[in-house]
């Protein structure tokens, strides 16, 4: 009885086809990808609706784009390099400690340039409250940095894990492909919202 | 005592339907159908919202097939021997435990 057991779970009879963890992420990830489109959806729908001197922001204010094309250079330079990090991880290079620390260093450095950017334009009297336009940028862009923060606390667990050896490849996976989606949905969010 | 109940059911019922609006508008952003050029956002965002949901089941449950399909799962298995503890091959799991304590 216990051999049949055990020949029941050999290679070939069952197997995983894909870890737990990253199926449960990719599901995840789907629902945000909703979320976000809810939000996409209610600014688009909103700006179209509104006249066109109504959509701005208070006091002549205009949305940072040029800085914000530099922050999105660094959350790119990070989905670059936790990609780097994955394959070095697989080909079990101790390279990809570093590798890891960097994606994750650009991730953070996004995250900060963007909460300089929200505090010069607080200063400058844009609020939650103070338009439209304003309302839906704190919002839509803010529930984006929520995301990369959580995103940023899970690469780091994996850090610390991968530095202990302790790093399992489903957990990695799972990590990746959450801070991919926050790179990857940026994009979306930066074309809609600032032009 | 069953008359009063139906009479009052009556009377409350045709009182709500005096202070109903005369549309109710299921979202915030509803009242501007047809008052402003957003017609295209509002078919475009349907759109979206209806076909995004769909693709993305479609393109999860088209990958999972394509794992299952490929003889060995060779990447994604390659891949979590690696975290497993080796190339040996795929440790023994639940049922192994339950054998051994047999």
């Amino acid at each position: 009885m216990a051999n049949a057991d055990i020949a029941l779970v050999r290679p070939g009879a069952r197997r995983e086809v894909v870890p737990s963890g990253l199926l449960g992420m990719v599901i995840f990830v789907g629902t945000e990808v909703m979320f976000f489109a809810g939000l996409i959806s209610a600014f688009t729908i909103s700006k179209a609706g509104a006249p066109r001197d109504a959509w701005n922001l208070p006091a002549g204010q205009v949305l940072p784009l040029a800085s914000t094309a530099v922050n999105t250079v660094a959350l790119f330079a990070s989905g670059a390099l936790l990609w780097v990090a994955g394959r070095q991880y697989r080909a079990r290079s101790s390279a990809a400690t570093q590798t890891l620390a960097a994606a994750i260093f650009f991730g953070t450095l996004f995250v900060m340039l963007q909460g300089r950017e929200w505090v010069g334009l607080i200063g400058h009297g844009v609020t939650l409250r103070s338009s439209a336009l304003g309302a839906f940028f704190y919002v839509i862009v803010g529930t984006h940095a929520v995301h990369a923060v959580a995103a940023l606390a899970g690469l780091g667990v994996a850090w610390w894990r991968l530095r202990a050896g302790r790093l399992s490849y489903g957990f990695f996976l799972g990590v990746q492909t959450f801070w991919y989606f926050v790179v990857l949905i940026w994009p979306v969010i930066y074309a809609r919202v600032y032009f | 005592m069953r008359e009063s109940i139906s009479r009052r059911v009556v009377s409350i019922t045709a009182s709500l339907l005096t202070g109903a609006p005369g549309s109710a508008l299921a979202c915030p952003v509803c009242a501007l159908v047809g008052t402003s050029n957003n017609t295209w956002a509002y078919q475009a965002m349907s759109a979206m919202l209806t076909l995004l949901p769909l693709a993305m089941v479609g393109a999860i449950v088209w990958w999972l097939t394509r794992l299952a399909a490929r003889g060995g799962t060779a990447s994604v298995e390659a891949d979590l021997q690696v975290g497993l503890g080796g190339p040996e091959g795929p440790p023994l799991r639940i049922n192994e435990r339950r054998a051994s304590a047999e």
